[in-house]
């Protein structure tokens, strides 16, 4: 598994649960790969972001997350 | 109606903001907005941001300022858009399976499939915080205005309507494949287009 194929697995990870035979792919790139993991944990704020914005898309009522 | 003073000066805060017509103009400019890129229907786009304002109108409900009534009344458009979108899903034609070009991959991977060095994601540290801040948001919306239509359109019912995959398959016409490929295309170019202008300040490349 290279970078293009764990970023996009990590984007269905958002859609749906991986395979074992997924999981364990991408697990060992991501022990090598300290850009692959950044963007895991991107993506994951990418949609707490998102719900943040939708709930408030102006932010004045947003309550500073703990 | 038996308002406690409370309760009369909440509303008098609602009434307050809607005979601002600035304020009423500017609300009503974002929703059509969001609207019509969400049906893709101007007429319906419109039709649904009416009947959100007519539904804040009839919650008895009291608001804390501007900012509560904006958010409570583009809650109610996001539950208007939602079941417009699972009402058309009904009649859904056959998917059309197409992607829209997008040349974003290959400009941030190189040819063996690895990051380019400018396109590899830096460690963000605790991008939290930047949830508190006025100025990310105004980032955030350019980068999202920025995305491609049709990525933009299903990445906003995926993670702002909050449709499940299946849903907005069916509204868009679109195979399973299809729609996670416009995701995963929407998700790069919007952690790129934060890190460029958001979090390149500070961080280390990892």
């Amino acid at each position: 598994m290279n970078c293009h194929d764990a970023t996009r697995t990590m984007s269905e990870e958002q859609e749906r649960s991986l395979t074992l035979g997924e999981q364990m792919g991408l697990n060992v790139h991501l022990v090598v790969c300290p850009p692959c993991r950044s963007f895991r944990r991107q993506v994951a704020f990418l949609r707490e972001s998102m719900r943040a914005y939708a709930r408030d898309p102006d932010g004045d009522e947003r309550e500073p997350s703990q | 109606m038996d308002n406690t003073d409370a309760s009369a000066a909440t509303s008098s805060d609602a009434a307050d903001a809607l005979n601002d017509p600035q304020f009423v103009a500017d609300l009503r400019r974002r929703m059509v907005r969001f609207a019509t890129l969400q049906l893709s229907d101007p007429h319906l786009a419109e039709d649904a941001v009416q009947e959100a304002f007519i539904g804040a109108l009839r919650g008895s409900r009291s608001f804390a300022g501007r900012a509560a009534y904006r958010s409570w009344v583009f809650g109610i458009l996001r539950h208007k858009i939602a079941d417009q979108l699972r009402a058309r899903t009904r009649y859904a034609a056959a998917p059309v399976n197409e992607v829209e070009p997008d040349p974003t991959p290959d400009a941030f991977f190189e040819p063996d499939g690895h990051w380019t060095e400018d396109a590899a994601p830096a460690d963000w540290g605790d991008p939290q915080a930047a949830l508190r801040d006025d100025q990310f948001w105004r980032v955030f919306e350019a980068c999202l205005d920025h995305l491609p239509g049709k990525q933009a359109r299903v990445f906003m019912m995926r993670e702002f309507v909050e449709l499940e995959s299946p849903e907005i398959c069916s509204a868009v016409g679109i195979s399973t494949s299809n729609l996670n490929v416009s995701l995963y295309r929407a998700r790069l170019r919007l952690r790129g287009c934060l890190e460029q202008h958001w979090f390149a300040d500070g961080v280390v490349r990892s």
